[in-house]
Parts: structure tokens; C-alpha cells; sequence
């Protein structure tokens, strides 16, 4: 949740068909470029806390407020709770390039031993991405779901692999091509 | 202290790294890969229960592996399904046919049973360099695990290194160099081995004598699963496709050890699916020791290989079991038969091992009442060139439903409408 919620239009959601709308009408409010999403609390209106995390699960960049809450009818413990699980529950996307796929491709078999499709590393891109944008908690735990094999399109890879190279004539010649051709100091 | 112990002149050896099989009957020009000693008393205690439920997977069963393995290298590797197949079996009247889907593994093929091993040793033993001559699924899983371990891997191929096998092991960063020859190949990596202690998971040696025994005993945890999921039994036959056998062996190897602790009653019949027959031939003709046989090219790249090896031909004689010489033109047919009727795609060497179940058939050669289960050792994305010679065009669908129904029934002999 941004502080930028006053840089552009907002809408607010009230009334007893809120529950009912709420994740349809935050994502039209997001897609129609609009910079918040306001939930009202008031007496014997549903709930706001729960129809923020509804609207905060299914977008991506819309800020999401609470306007208001009555600081004396909720214990400050339920407030801090609340805004908490709020906090955490805005899922992301991240948008990912070629270069960051194929990085993310690289690392994963190279650096793991896991070799999977471009469309699969991508989920590593995005993490990458986050963590330049110091947008992940690093105590977090965090799983790529890593959906198929790299042998689906052996092709793709061809891009960041080199020519395989001859061994050379004798052993020496051979430390040379490892040294020159991959970087490996390898000799005694 | 792990041995390593000749299974063909009893001896007794201590260091750990002849991985050039055994010296003595090196000496009366009989290739012979060590195998490592596993004291059956010491391991008395084991009951089926004793192989813990978690990790998932080959770990489970490290009390019979020759490493300690706290930390091993591992990428999940092992707990493939044991695939019951109803109707290729109900075809060639065998109601127990399964396969055992190793082409389920981190690298696609049960190769990664052997790496996750050796490159486990390996690491346990100081090992700073990983090395292997491949041109297949034993380069490929040997990159990712060297990868896994951290570890620098030189792999020395051929030039008609199969562009699939070349993409897969230099994504895992392997350094890849390719030799004129296989001989040529093997020299060099000896020297690497010998001079700066570089740690081998294959073999480099003219007539080959097999892999790193310690990867070897990786192969057991396929007898170990194997027996499991079939209530701790053995199965009457186990077929396994070979080159130099190390499979094979260290299924039979792992069968043997699990009746000796008296986790399973019997052990099975080995068969070995070859596509130029050195062992089936050794067998008929009463060789102490495969020679090698004459061979002009298979589909079946990964196994295609003149030499048998003699612990390859004793797993077969001590079993009582043999070997199926395959074709291609038979091996088309199973792996069609295993992708169509069952939805199992593995590459042409795994499907040789119910071209070979076939053959038995139609020769009358299996009771009908046996389990009988076939290692389908690696993936039909490995080389899905293969198969092109029995699939045809994809057609266009079709202007309107009409159309497409039709197209349904000529091009693929689908009668669907309502």
C-alpha cells in the first residue's frame, strides 16, 4: 500500500453490494487506470478489512485504503492485525524480458542443477526483479513453481551456449581449451 | 572404510579410487568392474520398516549406499512410479507388465541414480573436478549434479553429439570438448584423472569395463523401490536395456543384497535388451567373457555398443536370466505401443526393454503368470527425433465440423460422428 493515493482519482465502494462486486469492481477501477480503492466502514455496513483483502488479492498496482475505521470500537491489537494480513495478502506481477528469462535459465542449471523452459525460469526473473526493487523480505520463504522441462524446447537455450569446442591434441592443449573456451584454471 | 571387492576373483581392495576395474584379472586380460563390499551382517537389523518414509526418493535407502550422505547431492532423484500396463499387457496376455518410469527423474533418466552417488562420494571424498566421456543421458545428469555440487565438469563427447544431449549438458555448465574418438576421449580424460585427480562417473578404458562402483550402488535403490511397491517381492523378471550393464548389475546387485538381509524371498531373472547382442551371444555361445559382436547402427544410440561386460554376463547367468537381441523396427513398435496405449514417451533404448518382453512372447518364452517389470530408463524427449519415422503429418482441421469430422476419419481412422 503506497503513499501515492491522492496522485490521481480514486473510487469508493459502499453499501450492502460490496461483498458481491468488490474483486470485479476493484479490477474495472485498476484497468481504468484509476490510482485507488477506497473500502467505507461504517455501522451495519459489511465489513471493510475483509473486502480490502478480496480487492487487494485480485490487483496488481491500485492502492487500497480503508476510509475510515473507528479507532474506539476496534482494539488497536485487531487494527495492527488486520492492516498486517492486508499488507501481506497484495499478490504481484511482474513483467519479465527475454535477457531476464534466459539469465534466470542460466542460473538455475547452472547453479542448481535444475534445467527447465524459458516460460518456467521466468518465475526465477521475477523474483530476481523483486529483490533489485528490495521489494522481498529476505527472512521470507518463497517457492517457484517451476511448471515444465527445459527438453520441451532444448532450442531456446542455444541462444546463451557456446560452440562445443576441440578437446585439443594432448592434455596440455586440452587445459588450454578448458582455460581459454570456460574459464577454468584447472592445471596442478 | 568402504571396499571394493572383484565379482569375479573375490579380492579385497582399500583404495578407493580403482576406477578401472580389478588390477588381477586385468592381468589375465579379463576387464572386471569392482563392486563395493556391503557387509550384509553389519546391516542384519534392516527391516523393510527401516527405510525411513521422508526424504522421497534414493536417500531413503542410504543405509545400503557406500557413502555417509548427511549432505547429499541430491535434486530429488529416485521414487518413480511403478506403472501397471493394463493394456499393452492385456495385448500380449501378460496381466502383471509393469514399468518402472525412470524417465521421471531431475534429468530424465536413471542415470541420476548413479550421479547423485558418485558425485556424493565424490564430494565426501575431496573431489574438486567431476569428469565423464559421454555423448547421452550419463553426461547430462553428470552436469547437473557436478552443478548441484558446486563442482567444475569437464565431459569429453564426440562431434555427433546428439544436439539435445550438447544443449542439456552445457546448460548445466558443463565444460564440453569433443574428441575425434572414443579412444582418443579416454586418454585424455585419464590423464585428468590420474595427473590432478580429477573424479570420474564413467568409464575411460578400451575394452570398457563399466562405471564408478560407487555410482553403481545407486542402482540398487531401483531394486529397493522395485520390491516395495510390489509389497517387498521381487518380480520374476526385471528388464533393463544395456550397454556395459551397470544397470543391470546394480539391480541385480541390490536384488541379491535384499535377499541376504531377508527382505525379499527370491530374486528376479535378468534380462538384458541389447540392440547388437554381446551378451546374448556370450550366453549361447558359453563365453566366460562377452567378445565383442558386430553392430551397424541403431536407433537406439544410448545402448548401441559392441562390448558387453563380464559382471553384465554374470548378472544374467547367476539369474538364470538372458539377453534379447533388439531391432529397430521392433523398438519403433514399443515405444509406440508404450506412448499410445499407455501415455509413457521414452526414448528408443528404454522402449527396447518391451521390444524385448515381445520377443519373449512370441518365441513362448514367459509364463504368462509372471510379474514381469521393464526399466524404461530415460525420457522420449531426449531424442524426439526418433519417432518422426512413425508419425505422420499434422493435417489442416478443416473449414467447418463437417470437414474436420472427415479429416478425423481419413488421416486418423477416427469414426466420431454422433
Amino acid at each position: 500500500m503506497g503513499s501515492s493515493f491522492t496522485d490521481s482519482p480514486g473510487v469508493a465502494f459502499l453499501g450492502a453490494a460490496a461483498p458481491r462486486h468488490v474483486a470485479a469492481w476493484a479490477r474495472a477501477a485498476e484497468r481504468a487506470g484509476l490510482g485507488s480503492v477506497w473500502l467505507i466502514e461504517d455501522y451495519f455496513y459489511p465489513g471493510a478489512f475483509a473486502l480490502a483483502g478480496a480487492a487487494a488479492a485480485v490487483t496488481e498496482r491500485v492502492t487500497v485504503g480503508i476510509g475510515v475505521v473507528n479507532p474506539y470500537t476496534r482494539h488497536p491489537a485487531l487494527l495492527a492485525m488486520g492492516l498486517a494480513a492486508l499488507r501481506e495478502s497484495r499478490g504481484l506481477g511482474v513483467q519479465v524480458t527475454d535477457e531476464g528469462i534466459f539469465e534466470a535459465q542460466r542460473a538455475l542449471a547452472r547453479e542448481e542443477g535444475v534445467f527447465v523452459e524459458p516460460s518456467s525460469a521466468a518465475a526465477l526473473t521475477a523474483v530476481m526483479q523483486l529483490v533489485a526493487r528490495k521489494a522481498v523480505d529476505p527472512e521470507q520463504t518463497i517457492v517457484l513453481v517451476l511448471t515444465s522441462s527445459g527438453l520441451k524446447d532444448p532450442g531456446a537455450s542455444r541462444a546463451w551456449l557456446p560452440e562445443v569446442p576441440a578437446a585439443g591434441d594432448d592434455f596440455d592443449a586440452l587445459l588450454g581449451v578448458l582455460r581459454e573456451r570456460y574459464g577454468l584454471e584447472l592445471h596442478g | 572404510m568402504v571396499r571394493l571387492e572383484c565379482p569375479r576373483c573375490g579380492a579385497l581392495y582399500e583404495d578407493g579410487r580403482l576406477f578401472t576395474g580389478c588390477p588381477r584379472c586385468r592381468a589375465e586380460h579379463v576387464p572386471v568392474n569392482l563392486a563395493v563390499k556391503v557387509d550384509v551382517a553389519r546391516l542384519a537389523h534392516l527391516a523393510t520398516e527401516g527405510f525411513p518414509a521422508t526424504p522421497r526418493g534414493l536417500w531413503r535407502f542410504r543405509a545400503l549406499l557406500p557413502v555417509a550422505g548427511e549432505r547429499p547431492v541430491t535434486l530429488g532423484e529416485g521414487a518413480t512410479p511403478l506403472i501397471h500396463l493394463e493394456r499393452v499387457g492385456r495385448r500380449l496376455g501378460l496381466p502383471r507388465l509393469y514399468a518402472k518410469d525412470e524417465s521421471q527423474n531431475p534429468t530424465w533418466s536413471y542415470k541420476d541414480r548413479l550421479c547423485a552417488v558418485a558425485v556424493t562420494h565424490a564430494v565426501e571424498t575431496g573431489a574438486r573436478v567431476v569428469t565423464i566421456a559421454s555423448t547421452g543421458n550419463h553426461g547430462a545428469s553428470t552436469a547437473a549434479y557436478a552443478a548441484r555440487a558446486g563442482l567444475p565438469c569437464v565431459i569429453f563427447t564426440l562431434a555427433s553429439v546428439p544436439a539435445t544431449m550438447k544443449t542439456l549438458m552445457q546448460a548445466y555448465g558443463a565444460a564440453v570438448v569433443a574428441c575425434p574418438t572414443p579412444e582418443a576421449r579416454w586418454a585424455l580424460m585419464r590423464q585428468g584423472i590420474e595427473r590432478l585427480g580429477w573424479y570420474p562417473t564413467g568409464g575411460f578404458q578400451a575394452p570398457p569395463v563399466g562405471s564408478n562402483p560407487y555410482g553403481i550402488e545407486g542402482y540398487k535403490t531401483l531394486a529397493c523401490e522395485i520390491a516395495e511397491d510390489l509389497g517387498w517381492r521381487a518380480p520374476d523378471l526385471v528388464v533393463v536395456p544395456s550397454a556395459y550393464s551397470d544397470g543391470l548389475w546394480g539391480i541385480w546387485k541390490g536384488m541379491r543384497e535384499l535377499r541376504a538381509l531377508g527382505l525379499v524371498a527370491d530374486v528376479p531373472r535378468m534380462v538384458a535388451a541389447e540392440p547388437y547382442g554381446p551378451l546374448a551371444a556370450a550366453l549361447e555361445r558359453a563365453l566366460e567373457t562377452p567378445a565383442p559382436v558386430r553392430g551397424e547402427g541403431s536407433i537406439a544410440f544410448s545402448i548401441a555398443t559392441r562390448y558387453g561386460t563380464w559382471q553384465g554376463l554374470a548378472a544374467l547367468r547367476e539369474s538364470r536370466g538372458l539377453g534379447v537381441q533388439v531391432t529397430d523396427e521392433g523398438i519403433f513398435e514399443a515405444q509406440r505401443a508404450l506412448a499410445r496405449e499407455e501415455g509413457v514417451f521414452v526414448e528408443p533404448s528404454s522402449a527396447a526393454a518391451l521390444t524385448a518382453v515381445m520377443q519373449l512372447v512370441a518365441r513362448k518364452a514367459v509364463d504368462p503368470e509372471q510379474t514381469i517389470v521393464l526399466v524404461l530408463t530415460s525420457s522420449g524427449l531426449k531424442d524426439p527425433g526418433a519417432p518422426r519415422a512413425w508419425l505422420p503429418e499434422v493435417p489442416a482441421a478443416g473449414d467447418d465440423f463437417d470437414a474436420l469430422l472427415g479429416v478425423l476419419r481419413e488421416r486418423y481412422g477416427l469414426e466420431l460422428h454422433g
